[in-house]
């Protein structure tokens, strides 16, 4: 009778559960109208290709910085710009349709960038950078030049230096069921694409490892080169690749804690696929044995992703019915009895893959909608689940930049896989157009230094 | 009066399915009730004075537990309290084949196993989103596969975990680990030394077939062995 009650309730929440719930969200614009002018190549010291070029990045820079809506070019302003100070004064500069003119030119080969603020009638002038005319090192300039912008006028941290990780899946040549999957790195627009391995075999999910006072880039990733998958360490300046991790069995899904002093991963060492976790001393060494931190009968764990402070870990369970995202705290004591996880995903059925957002806001993932995998952000501050991408084709791994507005995530469909950008602000998704010809998958965007 | 509250009972419940039946697809919905129910029989297990999800062993040698030395396991009493009898886990081999201390060589050397024992080695397929071997060919199978691994103690076997397109990479990497990791913990349940079976989980990353309709995610939600004899 107890039993027949109980399915008679869950039958009851589960019709009451199935209504279509909208939530109403804000969408007042938190974009600056902006223009960007030509750059001014006064002195013609480069060619007009090579500018071109140039103003290319800086557009695309400022156009997905996530604080500006650029404004179309038009030819009036572009003359009344040739004018230096005076071109400020102009009326053309209406305060209600254009918060900023940024006027660059290259003058001696260095580029220069004003940035008249159209309310208070100031001008703010960037350091002038100088070019090599090499567009692969001069567009990481410009990348500065973009961040170093976005601080002096808004006051807000840039993420246009931060290079992503990502893997490149391609056939087998000659055999049709045969693949292999080499690391990459590039810069976040895309550009600068370099291999990094050369294993021959299958490698995925590479996350960076920044070590304190380095000034080399170590990363961890997992790889099938001896045929189980282990976690290994590299870096992007050597091909070396060492065993990081000494345990039994299959070790998937890295992640490391923000402060470098945990790596959590997915184990079967002890026959489940369970979430471990490492301790790391002060040198980024494995320290103590890893601990089995959760197990659970009959569930698939997966997709560990640290707090900022490293206290928290959210990870993928399907211990409830399908997989949703659990929230444990890490036990501080030895006992290592299976800890309390809070369920924080309840919007949707399936949801994989979470992200924990630098500023410890925000929860990326990837969440089954209508079919089609989705990015969902869960906000902590609201207890609020909201969808960021739209539109077909799958999306999944997503990962943040370090200014907790901009995630980076792949698409997986039966015909390709390409990395997509997008942010909290714009919500549009650009393609990260990538070297390496193939699936690329499981990006990973570089933290701030520690 | 009971009889009229049953009635009532049963009447509401087939309403409330089939009109939620309707709203969004019958298999979603159906995996929302399973989800509730599980979350309601634990809660009235609960108010009745059982433990959930309990299953106390007999002795200690029931539970294999793992292999302490080089990794701190969870507190042994929360393994044993949880379905320790339906969904025993056995730790892997100390050594990943390759290792110093194997004694046998690394994975590549694995071979599928040749046209004589490929009767006996078939690859076993699973529902969707699932781990359990349900079909009772797939269960005499592993229990031919058994009795051939007792019978050859020379013979290395590795479970490759495989799954469909349809969910997410990295939860496949997870769940191809769980049904590999299934299909050895029947291998040990019917007498095999579990120092001799090794499992690799490959999620998605290498179909069987390539189409992209169920019967193409039917042949590629599996478990294939691969052998080595020393």
């Amino acid at each position: 009778m107890g039993r027949i009650f109980g399915i008679w309730l869950a039958v009851i929440s589960v019709a009451w559960a199935d209504e279509e719930m909208e939530v109403a969200l804000s969408t007042e614009s938190v974009l600056f109208p902006t223009y960007v002018a030509a750059i001014e190549n006064k002195d013609q010291s480069f060619s007009s290709l090579y500018v071109e070029s140039l103003e290319k990045i800086l557009q695309f820079d400022l156009k997905y910085a996530g604080y500006f809506f650029l404004l179309p070019k038009e030819e009036a302003k572009e003359k009344v710009l040739l004018q230096d100070k005076e071109g400020f004064r102009s009326v053309l500069w209406n305060k209600k349709l254009c918060m900023f003119v940024m006027k660059p030119a290259i003058v001696q080969k260095k580029l220069s960038l004003q940035v008249f603020l159209v309310e208070s009638k100031g001008i703010k002038k960037f350091s002038e950078i100088s070019l090599s005319g090499v567009l692969s090192k001069d567009r990481k300039k410009i990348h500065q030049l973009t961040d170093t912008l976005i601080e002096g006028v808004l006051q807000k941290k840039g993420f246009a230096l931060a290079k992503v990780l990502y893997t490149v899946r391609t056939p087998v040549q000659g055999q049709s069921k045969k693949w292999i999957s080499e690391l990459w790195v590039c810069d976040y627009d895309g550009a600068n694409g370099v291999a990094l391995t050369r294993e021959n075999s299958y490698c995925v999910h590479p996350i960076f490892f920044p070590r304190k006072n380095s000034s080399i880039h170590e990363i961890l990733y997992v790889s099938y080169k001896t045929g189980q998958p282990k976690i290994y360490l590299s870096s992007l300046e050597k091909a070396e690749a060492t065993t990081f991790v000494s345990l039994r069995g299959n070790q998937l899904i890295p992640s490391l804690s923000p402060n470098g002093n945990r790596l959590a991963f997915i184990s079967d060492a002890a026959g489940r696929p369970d979430l471990f976790v490492q301790k790391l001393d002060s040198d980024g060494k494995c320290c103590e044995k890893p601990i089995q931190l959760f197990s659970f009968p009959r569930a698939t764990e997966a997709s560990p992703s640290f707090s900022p402070d490293g206290e928290k870990l959210s990870f993928v369970s399907d211990k409830d019915g399908s997989p949703r995202i659990y929230i444990m705290k890490i036990p501080e004591s030895n006992s290592f009895k299976t800890p309390y996880v809070q369920v924080v995903t309840r919007r949707n059925k399936i949801n994989v893959t979470p992200a924990w957002s630098p500023d410890g806001t925000k929860l990326a993932y990837s969440a089954k909608t209508s079919d089609i995998y989705q990015i969902w952000i869960y906000d902590f501050v609201t207890d609020e689940e909201w969808q960021l991408t739209k539109g077909p084709g799958n999306k999944e791994n997503p990962s943040w930049a370090p200014d907790s507005m901009h995630v980076i995530y792949n698409t997986e469909d039966a015909g390709s896989a390409e990395l997509y950008m997008t942010n909290l602000h714009q919500m549009e998704s650009v393609k990260i157009m990538t070297a390496g010809g193939g699936r690329k998958r499981f990006p990973c965007w570089e933290p701030a230094r520690r | 009066m009971k009889r009229i509250v049953m009635l009532f009972v049963i009447c509401t419940s087939c309403f409330f399915l089939s009109t939620s039946c309707k709203k969004s697809g019958s298999p979603s919905t159906w995996d929302k009730v399973k989800t509730a129910g599980r979350h309601m029989n634990r809660g009235i297990d609960h108010m009745c004075g059982k433990p959930y999800d309990s299953c106390q062993l007999a002795s200690d040698d029931e539970f294999l537990g793992p292999v302490n030395e080089e990794y701190i396991p969870l507190s042994d009493e929360d393994l044993k309290m949880q379905y320790q009898l339906s969904d025993a886990a056995y730790p892997q081999p100390k050594f990943s084949p390759g290792e110093n201390g194997s004694g046998i060589p690394n994975l590549q050397n694995f071979q599928a196993p040749s046209a004589q024992l490929s009767s006996v080695f078939q690859t076993i397929h699973f529902e969707t989103d699932d781990h359990i071997i349900r079909n009772r060919h797939d269960v005499a199978l592993i229990q031919r596969m058994a009795n051939f691994l007792k019978k050859h103690s020379n013979v290395y076997v590795c479970i490759d975990g495989h799954c469909d397109e349809r969910a997410t990479a990295a939860y496949n990497m997870a769940l191809g680990t769980r049904r590999s990791n299934q299909v050895r913990v029947l291998l040990i349940k019917n007498g095999v030394d579990f120092n001799r079976i090794y499992t690799v989980s490959y999620g998605k990353e290498k179909p069987i077939a390539l189409g992209h309709g169920d019967e193409a995610w039917k042949e590629n939600r599996r478990a294939e062995f691969k052998i080595y004899e020393k």
